[in-house]
């Protein structure tokens, strides 16, 4: 086999498909494409225990597949995984439903099938609308909720929308089951091999939600407010596109609050966002200025409701 | 270490049977080996959308699916909407419109506009923005598509055809 030769009399190299391998693995000088995606086992297990087992033999060498969207882009940037374990066969990823007050969202739901399911909408219409924003309308046909959180990208955006709703993410693990709050992916966990089987978004009456994503790339905000019987609690999540999200959390009382306190309300929590927000795209003054003009309004139009969603 | 894997699954209404390798990516399949070269590669990470073709009648980026993930569905590409030497109602409103410069998001352009119709007989201006502001285009600046697709909605209305 013929290489590329460094300098003086240069060979011929091999060509098509077997030299995009060839450069992709030796050279870096071929971006890698679809013909540099690694071999990989095969299994397509029809229940979530069956997944696990799948993974679980594999060594840590395995990774989970639904959509599919983000994972073959990762493979072409360079994941090499001894395994994928499909699940697009997997019974109970893909329901939508009530447990009492808490909306249930399987790991496999679609965007398009959660945007535009009425139990979404009918338990909080602007989640729907959010939901029914993200990425383009075929992208949402094939990627799913559980994906674009396990994918740990930072420009996916429904980590900042769970993190402001503060869902839990339920997973199974061989052992036992285990939740986290959204924020929580970003730190690493769970370990590998961990199945994201639902996304639950808990006392969903409470709720009143804004999402803006009219800034992307720049910024996008969530904001949740819940009525509980002492206050108001207010969680604000940002997103960006190279940062992971970050939230600022508000307790008041509406009766305690005149209609000039919004401004120093929105101004004291967007402050409390970590400095680390910043990138190359914005500054993280910009961003806590932006959170709080959004912040200000959102909390006007949550107090003028004054209903619930 | 790759496996050959069985898939069954219908293109453009024939009933297939192959094996393909675990890591085939769709598109290859469908140009390198099927013929459906109507299904160009471009961006590869699923942004661009000329390699959009439809599974079970969504408009998928044939880029980002493995071959195997199309087990028991119905592929259909360009090459299946040109019918006994009939063109399909958004093939033929492509041409009245021009919506076209270079062809090269075309074939894309078209699934997914075939896929908005059947989803859709109706879509208002916005629908179809929206549904197009899927796919890039570098050379018309998206307007000659706007109208093919509205023309297309309006051939098919207007003759009951299917698009």
């Amino acid at each position: 086999m013929r290489c590329l030769a460094r300098g003086g009399t240069r060979s011929r190299p091999p060509h098509g498909w077997r030299a995009m391998k060839i450069t992709v693995g030796h050279t870096g000088l071929v971006a890698p494409s679809q013909h540099s995606i690694p071999s990989f086992r095969l299994h397509r297990p029809v229940t979530p225990t069956e997944a696990l087992r799948a993974v679980a033999s594999e060594d840590d060498g395995a990774v989970y597949a639904m959509g599919t969207t983000d994972l073959i882009a990762q493979m072409r940037e360079g994941l090499r995984p001894s395994a994928v374990v499909s699940l697009r066969g997997v019974r109970g990823l893909r329901r939508i439903d009530r447990d009492g007050d808490t909306l249930v969202i399987g790991a496999g739901v679609s965007h398009y099938e959660g945007g535009g399911h009425p139990l979404v909408a009918a338990s909080l219409p602007s989640l729907a609308d959010a939901w029914g924003q993200i990425a383009n309308v075929r992208i949402r046909f094939r990627a799913t909720i559980g994906g674009n959180i396990m994918a740990r990208r930072p420009r996916y955006e429904m980590s900042t929308i769970l993190d402001a709703l503060e869902a839990e993410l339920c997973f199974m693990t061989t052992n036992a089951q285990e939740s986290l709050r959204a924020d929580e992916v970003w730190k690493e966990k769970p370990g590998p091999g961990a199945l994201l089987t639902t996304v639950r978004v808990p006392r969903i009456s409470e709720l009143q939600f804004r999402y803006d994503r009219s800034n992307r790339p720049l910024i996008w905000i969530a904001t949740a407010m819940r009525h509980t019987p002492t206050a108001m609690r207010v969680r604000c999540a940002v997103g960006s596109e190279h940062r992971t999200p970050a939230a600022s959390v508000l307790e008041f009382k509406p009766q305690d609050i005149g209609p000039t306190d919004l401004e120093s309300m929105a101004h004291d929590a967007a402050s409390r966002l970590p400095r680390e927000t910043g990138e190359t795209t914005a500054s993280d003054m910009y961003r806590r200025r932006i959170t709080a003009v959004h912040l200000r309004r959102t909390l006007g139009a949550f107090l003028a409701g004054s209903q619930h969603e | 270490m790759s496996d050959e894997i069985e898939v069954c699954f219908r293109l453009n209404g024939e009933q297939l049977t192959l094996c393909a390798s675990t890591n085939e990516i769709l598109s290859s399949l469908l140009r390198d080996r099927l013929g459906c070269t109507s299904v160009k590669i471009s961006c590869e990470r699923g942004v661009c959308g000329s390699c959009t073709c439809l599974v079970d009648g969504l408009p998928v980026a044939s880029c980002s699916v493995f071959a195997f993930d199309v087990e028991g569905t119905t592929v259909e590409t360009v090459e299946g909407l040109y019918i006994d030497g009939n063109l399909s109602p958004v093939q033929q409103a492509f041409i009245e419109c021009s919506g076209f410069q270079c062809g090269y998001c075309t074939p894309g352009m078209i699934m997914l506009a075939t896929a908005l119709l059947r989803e859709c007989a109706q879509p208002d201006e916005d629908t179809i923005r929206s549904w197009i502001d899927s796919n890039i285009c570098r050379c018309t600046g998206y307007q000659m598509i706007l109208e093919s697709v509205a023309g297309a909605r309006d051939l098919t209305l207007a003759e009951g055809a299917n698009p």
